[in-house]
């Protein structure tokens, strides 16, 4: 671990990609030597995570039971330790700074790598919290200080070096001195990047196989609001992009069994029992891609807050599942009895696909596809076709070239979605607390509010749309009007304006103006603008009439009972990832 | 009568209506440090001589080291009087102690108390009191610093492998204090070294005070071949870093914190620290004797709650935030 923890923290240190991918390359290459174990589990602890791609299990190493174990190889108590991963930003620095205050730390024996990956597992398996501290006690007890913060941040399931997955597979690359085309097409099949590396050191990357059981990265669509260029309507279909999360199905071949991974590959098949039931049904081989989304009994798709609540639990209730019952919706074909597809056109797939789910809907259904009128003026046709696919419930569209293959992992011009943010609201700063990682030292997460009436109400927090230097100035800008600190939040005067775009609103207890905005980014800061200017809960409120009338949200719904110290340590959301994946 | 407590954002000693470094408008205060001075004073401002030059401040009363000054308590209503003295702190050129003797004991406000000597600058004493005022930006468990000459050493032998590899080496670090010992110890090394204008008016400022560090040539924004630059966290980003045959290294006590270097944006980092870690924090307050210890700033609760593990009489004042990372 030594070795790696050097090069993670090397990678860490430099500022371009290339640097970073050769340190953690150089890293996997001396590993390599040790032989295939150490390197699966150095590559993938590399891009934070412990357990393979794929695997059903869970490590269960939280916050909480980290920070057991930071109290017991440290003594101290919660309050110290509290503060010091507040003035870190995490954790597994701060547990690490704490080691390196023993002089003698920097001369332990270190941690071998093939000791971790047998700890991995044993976590996975071990269901109880002492038998889990105990493996997590024996496994840093002989850590180095460095090695002691990358092991925390792995098992915690987040390096913060800026090295994604995509640098990783460039490391992979270098170590091995191979061309990274490769690795990524190979990286897009052999999702885990430890099988990943085992196969690139051994020269094996053009074996690289779709296998069932195991998922391949998702084809992703290039959002665009209109189309730029003229495209070809002959040669493109158009689907209804559902309002849902992106999910993979397996139907095995071998034990009949069935998976569903989510879009971040994490399986979550026990999340969705009516799904897997109806998958039994498939013959043996079948890999599909599609959306889960909520049902209506019409058979209408229900609005995505209605699916949330089943995205929190990994094993819902019988009455859960009554309660908001899912369906798979496909609207690809991966690879069927005779094998893999993906180098078949989008057309091929989809003909195999039709005659697949070919019997009445069920908790596994096909998308429809259509045509644009060949001979109206592209522009127009595709706006009513938005229009109707809105009416429709649906967020938007996708546009897909009938001639494409299934470029897993790729993100290009062969799918485009069609997806249009609701107009802006300008809103009112009033609070701000620092990011984490490369984000710790400043403001960079703004709680903002609307007006109502005399007073203004919290509807979002935004994270994104700023740069680097406008966040530097926000920081500077937000201190000198902070009127108060509680804790990580400072409350500031209502002085300043943003502009931000949202994909939609809806109800929401968490924040006193009764509603959320969905995935609100940051368009520019309204300097232009004072606090009186900014937009009225009247605004707010006739956006979500506005969805209710389209059927995008709905009136019955609760808001979501979803107290934030509950949701946090299951992480639940996270396996899904961002929906709005496709 | 007299007492520590919080008044207007600030920390005072009441009986005295003296503000302690204030970060919001005050009457009389004490500025214990350069980096300290900022806030309108509507009254005395006492000051060492140095800090008052580093702060550019006119009209300020400067207490020399070893001078005392009488001043009456509760404005001569009975109170009796106090005498008020300086004590070095290290830190930086000038940071010192304030020391006030009164009929109930010595009550001592420590400041920015630093234990490590460099060239340019004496070590922090530790003052006998009753009672003490101690700042912990570094306070928690977390900060252990290395002594300033290594870590000076480090950045010089830095400096000059980069020189050596045909690079262009920027040192991102605080002024006054860091900045000009980083500047002196280039010099000693006889490295060519350039400077922004605010290190180069303190290190005119250090010399006019008898410290020689030596003089630096105008960094310009644009990187010289073959000089070391040397600048304060105020640059502008687009001015050093990025540029081609540019490395840049962040020298403060707050690179020991990933997040602070890559904050900002640099290729190395040293812990150059002007301030107590912890451990010579709980031994400065141990060295003191104090019965009571009053803790300000960082994690001043958590400080504060480590000295009560320790068995010491200690409390935190609660301050409005500063964000002290911004100054070093």
């Amino acid at each position: 671990m030594k070795r790696l923890a050097a090069g993670l923290d090397q990678a860490r240190t430099r500022r371009s990609r290339i640097a970073k991918e050769e340190a953690i390359g150089a890293a996997l290459a001396a590993i390599a030597e040790d032989g295939d174990e150490a390197l699966a589990i150095a590559a993938r602890l590399s891009t934070g995570r412990a357990l393979p791609v794929g695997d059903g299990r869970a490590l269960g190493v939280g916050w909480s039971l980290m920070l057991d174990v930071v109290r017991g190889a440290t003594g101290l108590d919660d309050v110290i330790l509290g503060a010091c991963a507040r003035v870190t930003g995490e954790l597994a620095e701060a547990f690490a700074l704490l080691v390196r205050r023993d002089p003698a730390s920097e001369s332990r024996s270190g941690v071998r790598l093939g000791d971790i990956a047998r700890a991995v597992n044993a976590l996975a398996d071990e269901p109880g919290r002492s038998s889990k501290r105990a493996i997590l006690d024996g496994l840093f007890a002989t850590a180095t200080p460095l090695e002691t913060k990358y092991l925390a941040k792995a098992l915690g399931g987040e390096l913060r070096i800026g090295a994604q997955q995509g640098v990783v597979e460039g490391a992979i690359a270098r170590g091995f001195a191979l061309p990274v085309d490769a690795v990524r097409r190979a990286a897009a099949l052999v999702t885990d990047p430890g099988d990943l590396a085992v196969l690139a050191r051994r020269g094996g990357l053009a074996e690289a196989r779709l296998a069932v059981g195991r998922p391949v990265a998702f084809m992703l669509a290039t959002p665009i609001e209109t189309v730029a260029t003229p495209l070809d309507a002959a040669g493109l279909v158009l689907e209804d992009k559902i309002d849902g999360v992106r999910a993979q199905l397996h139907r095995m071949d071998r034990d009949g069994g069935v998976a569903v991974f989510a879009r971040g590959l994490d399986r979550v098949t026990d999340a969705f029992p009516e799904i897997v039931d109806a998958a039994a049904a498939l013959p043996a081989g079948v890999v599909l891609d599609g959306e889960i989304v909520a049902m209506a009994p019409s058979g209408r798709p229900r609005p995505f807050q209605t699916l949330q609540p089943r995205l929190r639990k990994s094993r819902p209730s019988a009455e859960d599942v009554a309660e908001a019952p899912v369906s798979l919706v496909a609207f690809d074909l991966l690879a069927d009895a005779s094998g893999p597809l993906l180098d078949q056109p989008w057309r091929e797939r989809r003909t195999r696909l039709e005659a697949l789910l070919a019997g009445p809907p069920g908790a596994i259904r096909i998308n429809p596809v259509s045509s644009l009128p060949p001979h109206e003026a592209f522009d127009a046709a595709l706006d009513a076709a938005f229009t109707a696919a809105r009416a429709r419930g649906h967020e938007g569209l996708v546009l897909k070239r009938v001639d494409s293959p299934y470029d897993a992992g790729r993100r290009g011009q062969a799918w485009l979605k069609v997806k249009r943010a609701h107009a802006t609201l300008d809103v009112v700063v009033v609070g701000a607390e620092q990011g984490h990682g490369r984000r710790a030292g400043v403001l960079s997460d703004y709680t903002f509010a609307v007006w109502r009436g005399e007073d203004l109400v919290p509807i979002g927090k935004a994270y994104s749309g700023l740069t680097d230097e406008e966040i530097d100035s926000m920081t500077r800008r937000l201190e000198a009007i902070t009127v108060e600190v509680r804790g990580g939040l400072r409350l500031v005067r209502p002085e300043v304006v943003l502009e931000v775009a949202f994909d939609g609103v809806q109800r929401s207890s968490r924040h006193a103006s009764g509603f959320a905005l969905r995935f609100p980014r940051i368009v520019r800061v309204r300097d232009d603008k004072g606090p009186d200017e900014a937009d009225r809960i009247e605004a707010v409120d006739a956006i979500f009439e506005a969805q209710v009338a389209t059927g995008h949200r709905e009136h019955a719904t609760a808001a979501p009972k979803r107290a934030r110290k509950k949701q946090r340590p299951t992480n639940q959301l996270s396996l899904f990832g961002d929906d709005d994946d496709r | 009568m007299l007492g520590v407590g919080v008044a207007e954002g600030n920390l005072v000693v009441r009986g005295l209506g003296l503000a302690l470094d204030p970060s919001r408008p005050a009457g009389a205060a004490f500025v214990s440090h350069a980096h300290a001075a900022g806030a309108p004073c509507g009254g005395p401002v006492l000051a060492s001589r140095e800090t008052a030059a580093l702060a550019r401040a006119s009209g300020w009363r400067t207490l020399e080291w070893g001078e005392t000054i009488e001043v009456p308590v509760d404005g001569g209503q009975g109170g009796g009087s106090a005498r008020l003295s300086l004590a070095p702190a290290g830190h930086l050129l000038g940071a010192a102690q304030l020391v006030v003797d009164h009929a109930r004991g010595r009550l001592v406000y420590a400041g920015d108390w630093c234990g490590h000597p460099d060239p340019t600058l004496a070590a922090g004493a530790v003052v006998a009191c009753d009672e003490l005022i101690v700042g912990a930006p570094f306070g928690l468990p977390i900060f252990r610093f290395d002594p300033r000459v290594d870590a000076l050493a480090a950045v010089v032998e830095w400096c000059a492998g980069r020189l050596e590899a045909g690079r262009a080496p920027v040192v991102i670090t605080g002024t006054p204090g860091n900045a000009q010992a980083v500047v002196h110890a280039l010099s000693a090394r006889r490295l060519s070294v350039v400077a922004d204008e605010r290190v180069r008016a303190d290190c005119e400022a250090y010399e006019a005070l008898g410290v020689a560090v030596g003089r630096p040539g105008a960094f310009e924004g644009a990187v010289q071949e073959g000089a070391v630059a040397v600048v304060s966290p105020a640059t502008r980003a687009t001015s050093v870093r990025g540029r081609k045959g540019v490395d840049v290294t962040y020298a403060s006590a707050w690179a020991l914190l990933d997040a602070a270097v890559e904050q900002r944006r640099a290729d190395a980092s040293f812990v150059l620290a002007e301030s107590a870690d912890h451990d010579a924090l709980v031994a400065l307050v141990r060295g003191s004797g104090a019965r009571r210890v009053m803790v300000t700033r960082g994690e001043a609760a958590a400080f504060a709650h480590v000295l009560r593990r320790e068995g010491i009489d200690a409390e935190a004042i609660p301050l409005p935030a500063i964000d002290d990372r911004g100054a070093s």
